[in-house]
């Protein structure tokens, strides 16, 4: 047991970098404010869905009081705990099986097969824990203070919370570890890191299907849902212990509360004993696979593929094959530009009737207007989501050494990665372009100034974010993981655009600007700004490249 | 040529003294062995002269270029072997060395003469097509290799270049350096292996705790020892002795 103990301490300081923290903590307390000023920005950008967790939760309490129902309120948040861990967690376990923390180092350690599983499912678990302890406490705290619930009920509720992401986690270890067993496909590291990306747009979709029913719970909604034939009822049916970890929770005798809460410790602590007992070999058996996976090699004709490139196009190239090509890179960056206006459309799709009636109610002009700077607030958001720029040089890691013993113009080098994040502008832009030409028939002049004014913007976001790559890399990681989902460059990219966007628009609304003079003064602004920024990157560029060492 | 003078460098905002005020010449057509313990500042001083790192004092210039003040230029004087070939593995081999060809601006027929030759010396030919992920190490090590000479630097600077070959590959490669210097061009290498620079280099620098403690040929090292004692002995007692 201590083998497995020391694994799983291992484990947690490699993918959390706890130690980490506390070590900065003692002597480099910069450093541990970055990373806990991180971890702040991240719980920051989750509180916008936190909040309408919530006001779901309490809009849903007030209409199933008077018919007492409101105990579906807990039973909702266990079920939306359940799915998101159950679903996120089938992510979570395919890309924890390729980080490579095994490595060959670890799969030859005398360590027994449970240790490895065991370890591996506690890191899983711990990243579940965080986002289903926030979804579960939404329901919770509502419920618990509308209903004036006792101490009973939060200890209760606390034991429920904890032991909620065992059961669909290892339902998602039983699901994965026989597919990486009998798949071939599945022991394609790429195909599986691409399969689970267009996973994660499936659960966006669903997401934001969901997210479209909380954002308004009028009483034909509740009936829908709560009905005996309705979503929490099928929900119930399939996952009993939902059910149980609910009436553990609402029910009033004290005896079947704590019959129901033993129940479910029993159903869940014994299928995770389970998944021990029964599926430790075969795990241990798809990690020495995918360790001993190697390629066959592609022959070719040399002559026909050798070719010279001007070295800006070659750098360019280089970038975008790079990018495009580490699955870790694409799902989190270019991808973005498909992913969102999938889940735009489908949230269009199922709000249409609302939205055409509230667009005819609009005269064709102004709404032509407003549709403008909505198409351009998306085509930012998208170019600035991809993360292209954000971590342009953090993505090149310990390579960025090997780069700076090129003889390569650092102009050429940066300008190379602004027309990389310019090139998925433009896609961005073609994208959101098509809606408004198919759906909403704008005029030439509005696809004109819509395109003119978004990529301009984005040009100048890009060149700041650049700016601040090339201040702050992130260029020591371990996997790529860390290049651009855990770099506060990116998040703060993200964000700062978000900023903007509401800046913009809040000046829009509050100064009822409904000019299309607006545009051209945009486009002013912002062409000025680029040709600033633009000499002061090529400028500072010139001398940062040579200063950054690792 | 490669001139040091007096360069030093610091880590840790300058807490780490890496290297001490190293003075070195290697001459044109010169095969130039770096030797040292581990931590001695071999590889920092190998960064300094490619480029890579800048020192805090002191000046370095290939082939009489200044590598801080004319970086690009002085680059295009440099073929360089990383010690660690763990870059860019999602290209495929070909894409690697079209790439680093042009940087180098490398005309076609010319990039094709050397990674035919190259690749087919090194038996990699097969692979250049397939991503450089699926390579072994020592494949990996071979592509740099090809790719550092793929515009026939006048100055090749390899870090530890041997670990990862297999023994053909390793002899095919002194093989190679020997050619290179013959030429007129400089080598510049460093290694651990006492073995391999007695057999390749027309002469040796020896660094311990950043400071360089002997340089010289291989025939005025010998003359160091005493009796009957061998090179790789006496070798351990200057990296070792205070």
């Amino acid at each position: 047991m201590n083998k497995a103990f020391s694994l799983i301490k291992l484990y947690i300081n490699s993918v959390f970098g706890l130690s980490a923290i506390l070590r900065d903590m003692k002597n480099n307390k910069r450093q541990a404010l970055k990373a806990i000023g991180f971890i702040i920005l991240i719980l920051f950008s989750f509180s916008g869905v936190l909040a309408m967790f919530t006001l779901f939760n309490i809009k849903m309490f007030d209409m199933l009081k008077p018919t007492s129902q409101q105990g579906i309120v807990v039973l909702n948040t266990v079920i939306m705990a359940s799915a998101f861990t159950f679903f996120v967690g089938i992510l979570t376990v395919v890309a924890t099986y390729f980080l490579n923390q095994e490595g060959d180092i670890i799969l030859s350690l005398p360590l027994k097969s449970w240790n490895l599983l065991l370890a591996k499912f506690i890191v899983s678990y711990i990243s579940e824990l965080i986002f289903s302890f926030f979804i579960m406490a939404t329901g919770i705290l509502v419920y618990g203070i509308k209903n004036g619930e006792g101490f009973l009920y939060y200890i209760f509720s606390i034991i429920i919370t904890f032991l909620i992401p065992i059961l669909p986690l290892s339902l998602g270890y039983f699901l994965i570890i026989p597919m990486m067993k009998f798949g071939r496909i599945f022991k394609n590291k790429d195909f599986v890191m691409y399969f689970s990306g267009f996973f994660a747009i499936l659960i966006g979709i669903i997401f934001q299907y969901f997210s479209n029913l909380m954002a308004k719970p009028d009483v034909e909604i509740m009936k829908k849902i709560t009905s005996s034939t309705g979503f929490f009822d099928l929900a119930a049916k399939i996952y009993y212990p939902a059910i149980l970890s609910t009436k553990a929770l609402v029910e009033k005798g004290f005896f079947i509360k704590i019959f129901c809460l033993i129940t479910f410790i029993i159903i869940t602590l014994g299928c995770f004993v389970l998944l021990l007992y029964l599926m430790s070999d075969m795990y241990y058996e798809t990690l020495i696979e995918n360790v001993g996976e190697r390629k066959r090699f592609l022959k070719v004709d040399l002559k026909n593929v050798i070719k010279r490139k001007n070295v800006l196009l070659s750098l360019l190239s280089r970038e975008m094959k790079l990018m495009n090509r580490e699955p870790v890179y694409f799902i989190n960056g270019p991808m973005i530009i498909i992913l969102l206006p999938v889940i735009l459309a489908i949230s269009f799709y199922f709000q249409k009737d609302t939205l055409m009636t509230q667009f005819k109610l609009i005269n064709l002009k102004a709404f032509s207007y407003y549709l403008n700077l909505i198409s351009i607030a998306g085509i930012i958001f998208l170019g600035a989501s991809t993360s292209i720029a954000s971590t342009c040089i953090s993505r090149e890691g310990k390579s960025f050494e090997f780069i700076k013993s090129l003889p390569i113009n650092p102009k050429l080098y940066v300008l190379a990665k602004l027309l990389h994040s310019l090139i998925f502008a433009v896609l961005a832009s073609i994208i959101i372009l098509a809606f408004d030409i198919f759906i909403f028939k704008l005029s030439l002049l509005d696809l004109l100034l819509i395109f003119l004014v978004s990529i301009l913007i984005l040009a100048v976001i890009f060149i700041l974010e650049i700016l601040i790559e090339l201040k702050w890399p992130k260029l020591i990681w371990d996997n790529p993981q860390k290049a651009i989902k855990q770099n506060i460059n990116a998040v703060v990219g993200i964000l700062g655009t978000m900023g903007f966007i509401f800046l913009l628009g809040s000046l829009v609304v509050n100064f009822n600007i409904r000019s299309y003079k607006m545009h051209f003064i945009l486009i002013l602004i912002f062409l000025s700004l680029l040709v600033v920024l633009y000499k002061k990157i090529i400028l500072y560029a010139t001398k940062r490249f040579y200063d950054i060492e690792i | 040529m490669i001139e040091i003078k007096n360069v030093s460098k610091t880590y840790s905002k300058g807490r780490i003294k890496a290297v001490k005020n190293i003075f070195l010449n290697v001459e044109k057509g010169e095969i130039f062995g770096f030797l040292g313990p581990n931590g001695a500042g071999k590889t920092t001083t190998i960064k300094m002269i490619a480029g890579i790192l800048k020192p805090d004092e002191g000046q370095i210039k290939v082939n009489g270029i200044d590598v801080v003040k004319d970086p690009i230029k002085a680059k295009m004087q440099i073929g360089y072997v990383p010690d660690n070939p763990e870059i860019f593995n999602r290209l495929t081999g070909i894409e690697y060395l079209n790439f680093i060809a042009d940087v180098y601006e490398v005309e076609d027929e010319k990039r094709y003469k050397k990674i035919n030759e190259l690749a087919e010396m090194f038996g990699i030919k097969d692979a250049l097509n397939s991503s450089i992920g699926s390579f072994s190490h020592g494949m990996k090590q071979k592509l740099i290799i090809i790719g550092s000479l793929i515009h026939d630097p006048p100055i090749w600077i390899l870090d530890e270049p041997l670990v990862g070959l297999d023994p053909k590959s390793a002899f095919i490669l002194k093989e190679i350096i020997k050619k290179h210097a013959k030429e007129g061009n400089t080598v510049f290498f460093s290694t651990h292996i006492m073995e391999i620079a007695e057999k390749l280099c027309d002469r040796i620098g020896i660094i311990k705790k950043g400071e360089i403690i002997f340089t010289g040929s291989i025939e005025e090292l010998r003359s160091l020892r005493k009796e009957n004692e061998s090179l790789e002995n006496l070798f351990l007692e200057l990296v070792e002795n205070e």
